[in-house]
Parts: structure tokens; C-alpha cells; sequence
């Protein structure tokens, strides 16, 4: 089911603005991310969409027809809430029932939907358990196999996976996706991690304070972020605040063709996975003193100080960073980076200044030559 | 535990002052009365006992005081689980002083909620006289009597769900909302069942209590033998006349009730919230386990 949300603002009884004029379209079939901070507006946009709260101003449409007037129970919506709200009083087998007996469908049927659910959800033997006898990874299946009982056209989860560990987590998502996939069902879940969202998602919703920052796919967002903000919510970056002196970035060293007006305020961002470190000759390249290298797993980052004391943190390879010491002096090639102004709008795109520097030549990177 | 034995000595002693307490509280205060009560009923032996139970006006104030104190308990059971779920869901205003009000039945002298039923009901108020205009009897009938002990029982029933209905927030209700179910599916599917456990032990302490109401049972009702005498006032009326059996006996069937009910109430109701039924199945002994409310030695 496609669902389309044209203006939809929410002021709460306060006077809180949780949601402001937002507005966008979610095609059949898709896995959407809603990705922001806390207090975003993430689960009240949620909750708009099921009708569990009332829009104060704007429109809902599930595939073409508006919705917003309509009770949650006429919605066909499956809602996976944060804390599960499973029926504390009913076993595993009557919670996921629940909606079926709604329906007053008949009981072999019920028995054998319930039992093919099971299934799915790897839950078969604790039928008759009650909520507060499973495991929180349980509980959050019993709560998903419960939502999709009743073949709902559109699948909501709330911080699915915030309450569980790590490990278990990975699993359960890259699962939940896999299941998604597998009955094609138009899902949105709501996430604070940046991670899971680029992981599972087809296309991601970024919230800041009640409105949309930006909407795209995984490698949109990541590539191509529109704001500043989504820039440093998805993925890291080395933000600097500047002015423009000469039709350049006014940043000594780390110096931008930048069409803005002399003298305005300008925001640079650079992924540190886009500074990368090459063997000291180059003419052109940036002079750079290593600070502090920090071992992360799959790579290092390295702290490191330009002339003018300007600092960046680079992401290098394994094999790199582990001939890296404080003091070591090296040079830098920016690949990519993005000029905003300062409201935050996108003044220059992604620009590569040069392709990457392939091979072990770039290794390794001592003294002062 | 550490060995230290200056510790263990005082342990010993605060533990043995603070059990002899409650174990002689309760000996003192329950146990000794209770048996003597015994004792003295069965003064004339088992026929004794028997012939005092059989006296029709007995049998009929015990018969009386159980119906009209069943009629109560299911009449304030309806009330103050909708009044419950009121004060809990609804917006009302001046709900905080509502709430406050519910305990007044509590407050007040029993005696002088029976008053104040008798000058409302009484001939000469203008409800009680209207009442009686069309032959409908309140005042030293049984409908006093009912009234009696709804009034001094009404807060048993909200207290007793209320607490459950809050602790219950509102994801059950939004979660089976989205599931499709209406308002009355809603209510008998998740409300019901998830309040059945406080609605129950509402209705227990509604009823014992009501069986044992005197003071405004007698002041509504009298004490017409073969008509309002319930229990209480039939035993008080036993004494007075100098027939300890009688009394006895009542009293002893009446204690024999509550223990019943509390028993009902505290191994059966208050064991879990949820699913109490299918765990009490499910469990085959129940050994004496350490609380985590409970220290380890009495230490304070
Ligand atoms: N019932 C309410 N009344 C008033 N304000 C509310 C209400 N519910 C939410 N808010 C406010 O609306 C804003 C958005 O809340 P929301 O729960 O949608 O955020 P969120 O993006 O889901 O955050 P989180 O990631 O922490 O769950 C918050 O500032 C919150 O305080
Ligand atoms: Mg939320």
C-alpha cells in the first residue's frame, strides 16, 4: 500500500509543536527508515498515520484515499509499539489470535493462521506461555507475529528493536527485513540508529524537530545529505564553520572554490572517510601531523592537525593506520566534501578533487621525508 | 552472613523481641478470643450448637444477612468498577475531589451513615414519603438494609480496581484498537480480563464486610425478628437477652465466613495479577520463599 502525507502538522494540547507541515509520498512494497533525535517527531508521526492520534491540520492517503478521518480499527494497519503492549492476560497463541478473533473468523482458521505465524516468527512450543514468561527478543516476535495476523496493508514499528542487545538485535533486523521482503508488505519503523537505517532500509525518512530534513534512499542520504544536520546524523563528519575570501573557503590550508558571495558565513563537511592519506611528495597535497590514532575494528581513526591548527579525523584502512604513531607527520587528500551556507542549505555538491590513491605505494607513510 | 558474634547477639535479640510482637499480637488479640468463643458455644456440647443453629430466627437472620450482603456485593461490584473506570479514563472535572470523596463511606461513624439513610428515607423526608405513597417500604425493611451496607462498602470495588486500571496505561486498549476491536470488544476482551483479579477481591471484601455490618444496619433497619434482623444485630439481641449460645453459634458461622473469604482472597486472588489461574494450575507446592521485601536477619 503507497501512503502519502500532505501537510501534516500535530500541536499537542500544550501547545507543543510535534509535527510541523510535513509531507511526503511512500511507494508499495517499501521498507522506510524514520531516522532523528530524540523527540523528533518520529513516533507521533507514526501514530498519526495508524490513528492513534488526530492530525491537527493536513491529509493522509493509504493507496489514494484519505484516511484521517478514519478510526485505527478501519485502517488495516499493523502497529508494532515500542514496548510491544502485548495482552499481558493472554498467552502467546491468544495475543497473536487477538485480531483474528476480532474478525470473528472461524476457529480452524484461526488455529491454522496462528500456527503458520508461529512458524514464521520461530516461536512454535510457546503457545501457552504468557508474556511476561518470554525473553524481550520473544516478546518483540509474539508482538510482530501478532501484527501481522490480520494482514495488515501497511506495517508500523516503533523502535522495534531499541530494547534489545546488540547481537540479538542484528539478527532481528536483518530477519524483520528479510520477512518484509518476503510478503512485500509497505513497512515504516522508526530508529534513532543511523546504522539500521542505512542497513534495512529502502528509502529513509530524516526528522529534525518536527519536520522533514530529507528523503531518500540509504545512498542518497549518506552521498548526497541536503542539510547539514542529516550530514552529521548519518555517518560522521568533520564540520567547519567559515567564511568565503576570494571566491574560496576561508579555511588556510583546506581551501574550496565556492561560488557564494564574499563574506558570507559558510558550513564545510567532510567525511573523515573521505580525507585520506597519501605519501608525502605531491606539490599540492595537505601537510598534516598525526595526533592520536584510535583502533575502531574494521579501520582506525586518526586525529589529525593541518597548519593553522585546523583539525580532521580521517577513517584509513587497517593495514594503514597501524603504522601510524602520534607526531608522525603525513599528507592529505580530501576526496569529497560539501559546502552548506549558513542557513543550512546546500551551497556546493559532492565533489571529488581527486580519485582515490589506490595501492601500497601510499603506504607507508613515515617521517618527514 | 558474618560470624561476628557481638552482631549476632543483637540480631538474635531484636529478632526475638520483634517475633514475640506479632506472634503475641496476634495470639492476644485473635487467636485467645477465637478460641474462647469456641469454647464457650460449645459449652453445652454439639446439640448445644445445633439446636442454637436450627432456631428459626437464627437460621432466618443468617439467611437474610448472606442474600442481602450477595445483592450488595454485586450491586457495588457493577458500580464501583464503572465508577473506577470513570475516575481512571475520564477527563472529568473535579476529578481529584470525586476521587477523595469515595472514602468518605470509610470515614464516617457507621452509626451515623445509618442516620442519615433514615432521615433521607425516613417517613417524614420528602423521598421516604413519596416512597411510601406508592407502598415501597426503605426504613425498617429490607431495602434499608441494602442501602446500609452499600453505602459503608461503596469504596471496596473502585480501590480495588483502580490501581490495576492504572497501572494498565492505555497500550493494551490502543494496541487492540489497531487490531480492530470496538469499544465493546475492547472493554470485555482486555479491560475485563486484565481488572478481573481487583473486581474479585472487591467483591470478597464487599461481601464479608457487608455480612458483618451493624451499626447502620440497625439504625436503618431495627431489629424486627423474622424481618431486618441480620446476623450482627440478632447476636447482639442474643446477648442482650443473656443467650450466649445463640450468639455464639451466628457468630461462629459468621466467623467461618470470613475465614473463607480471606482465604479465598489471599491464597486464591493476591497470589499473581495476571493469569493467576493458569500458574496456580501450573504450580504444584508452594513452599515457604524468601521475599525480596524481607531482610535477611532482622536488622530493621
Ligand atoms: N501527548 C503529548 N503532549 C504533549 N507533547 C507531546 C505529547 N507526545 C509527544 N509530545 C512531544 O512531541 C515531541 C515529539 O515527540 P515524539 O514522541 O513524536 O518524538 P520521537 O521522535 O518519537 O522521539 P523518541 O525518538 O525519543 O521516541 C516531543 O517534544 C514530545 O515531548
Ligand atoms: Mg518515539
Amino acid at each position: 500500500m503507497s501512503i502519502e502525507v500532505r501537510k501534516l502538522s500535530k500541536v499537542f494540547a500544550d501547545g507543543h509543536r510535534a509535527v510541523q507541515d510535513v509531507s511526503f509520498e511512500l511507494l508499495e512494497g517499501e521498507m522506510t527508515a524514520f531516522l532523528g533525535p530524540s523527540g523528533g517527531g518520529k513516533t507521533t508521526m507514526l501514530r498519526m498515520i495508524a490513528g492513534l492520534e488526530t492530525p491537527s491540520s493536513g491529509e493522509i492517503y493509504l493507496s489514494g484515499r484519505r484516511v484521517d478521518h478514519l478510526p485505527p480499527q478501519e485502517r488495516q494497519i499493523g502497529f508494532v509499539f515500542q514496548n510491544y503492549a502485548l495482552f499481558k492476560h493472554m498467552n502467546v497463541f491468544e495475543n497473536i489470535a487477538f485480531g483474528l478473533r476480532v474478525q470473528r473468523r472461524n476457529s480452524a482458521y484461526i488455529r491454522e493462521r496462528v500456527t503458520e505465524l508461529l512458524r514464521r516468527v520461530d516461536l512454535k512450543g510457546l503457545e501457552q506461555r504468557l508474556p511476561d514468561q518470554l525473553s524481550g527478543g520473544q516478546r518483540q516476535r509474539v508482538a510482530l507475529a501478532r501484527a501481522l495476523a490480520t494482514e495488515p496493508r501497511l506495517l508500523l514499528l516503533d523502535e522495534p528493536f531499541a530494547a534489545i542487545d546488540a547481537q540479538l538485535r542484528k539478527e532481528l533486523r536483518a530477519w524483520v527485513r528479510n520477512l518484509q521482503k518476503e510478503m512485500g508488505i509497505t513497512s515504516i519503523f522508526v530508529t534513532h540508529d543511523q546504522q539500521e537505517a542505512l542497513e534495512i532500509a529502502d528509502r529513509i525518512v530524516v526528522f529534525k524537530q518536527g519536520q522533514v530534513e530529507q528523503l531518500g534512499t540509504p545512498q542518497e542520504v549518506y552521498n548526497s545529505p541536503q542539510t547539514p544536520f542529516v550530514a552529521g546524523f548519518v555517518g560522521e563528519i568533520n564540520r567547519y564553520q567559515t567564511g568565503v575570501k576570494n571566491g574560496f573557503t576561508d579555511l588556510g590550508v583546506l581551501k574550496f572554490p565556492i561560488k557564494h558571495q564574499e563574506g558570507r558565513k559558510v558550513i564545510v563537511v567532510i567525511r573523515p572517510e573521505d580525507v585520506s592519506l597519501v605519501p608525502w611528495s605531491a606539490q599540492e597535497d595537505i601537510q598534516a601531523m598525526v595526533l592520536q590514532t584510535t583502533f575502531l575494528g574494521e579501520f582506525f581513526k586518526v586525529d589529525l592537525e593541518l597548519a593553522d591548527l585546523i583539525r580532521i579525523t580521517a577513517h584509513v584502512p587497517k593495514s594503514q593506520g597501524i603504522g601510524l604513531h602520534p607526531k608522525d607527520r603525513v599528507a592529505l587528500q580530501i576526496k569529497a566534501y560539501r559546502t552548506f551556507d549558513s542557513s543550512g542549505q546546500l551551497e556546493t555538491a559532492v565533489e571529488l578533487t581527486r580519485k582515490a590513491v589506490q595501492g601500497e605505494s601510499m603506504f607507508p607513510v613515515g617521517e618527514a621525508v | 552472613m558474618r560470624e561476628q558474634p557481638l552482631f549476632r547477639r543483637r540480631y538474635d535479640l531484636s529478632k526475638m523481641v520483634m517475633g514475640s510482637v506479632v506472634i503475641g499480637y496476634v495470639l492476644l488479640l485473635i487467636l485467645l478470643p477465637i478460641g474462647q468463643l469456641v469454647h464457650s458455644t460449645f459449652g453445652q456440647g454439639w446439640s448445644g450448637f445445633q439446636r442454637a443453629l436450627l432456631n428459626p430466627s437464627a437460621l432466618f437472620s443468617m439467611k437474610l444477612t448472606i442474600t442481602l450482603a450477595l445483592l450488595t456485593a454485586v450491586i457495588n461490584t457493577v458500580a464501583g468498577t464503572i465508577s473506577a473506570y470513570v475516575l481512571v479514563r475520564y477527563p472529568l472535572p473535579g476529578k481529584k475531589i470525586l476521587n477523595a470523596m469515595v472514602d468518605l463511606p470509610f470515614a464516617i461513624p457507621t452509626a451515623v451513615s445509618g442516620l442519615m439513610l433514615l432521615v433521607m428515607f425516613g417517613p417524614k423526608s420528602i423521598l421516604g414519603g413519596a416512597l411510601q405513597a406508592k407502598g415501597i417500604e426503605v426504613v425498617y425493611a429490607p431495602p434499608g438494609i441494602v442501602l446500609a451496607m452499600i453505602f459503608v462498602t461503596f469504596p471496596f470495588v473502585i480501590r480495588s480496581v483502580q490501581p490495576i486500571l492504572e497501572d494498565m496505561g492505555v497500550e493494551m486498549i490502543e494496541a487492540a484498537k489497531i487490531l480492530g476491536a470496538g469499544r465493546w470488544q475492547i472493554f470485555f476482551r482486555v479491560v475485563l480480563p486484565t481488572i478481573l483479579p481487583g473486581i474479585l477481591s472487591g467483591f470478597t471484601l464487599t461481601f464479608s464486610r457487608a455480612l458483618a455490618e451493624f451499626g447502620s444496619v440497625v439504625m436503618v433497619a431495627g431489629n424486627i425478628p423474622f424481618k431486618t434482623q441480620t446476623a450482627a444485630v440478632f447476636i447482639y439481641g442474643e446477648i442482650e437477652s443473656g443467650s450466649l449460645n445463640n450468639a455464639g453459634t451466628v457468630s461462629l458461622i459468621l466467623l467461618i465466613f470470613s475465614f473463607l473469604l480471606l482465604f479465598y482472597q489471599n491464597y486464591l486472588l493476591n497470589r499473581q495479577r495476571y493469569g493467576w489461574w493458569q500458574r496456580l494450575l501450573a504450580k504444584a507446592g508452594m513452599g515457604r520463599k524468601e521475599k525480596n521485601s524481607e531482610f535477611e536477619n532482622w536488622a530493621i
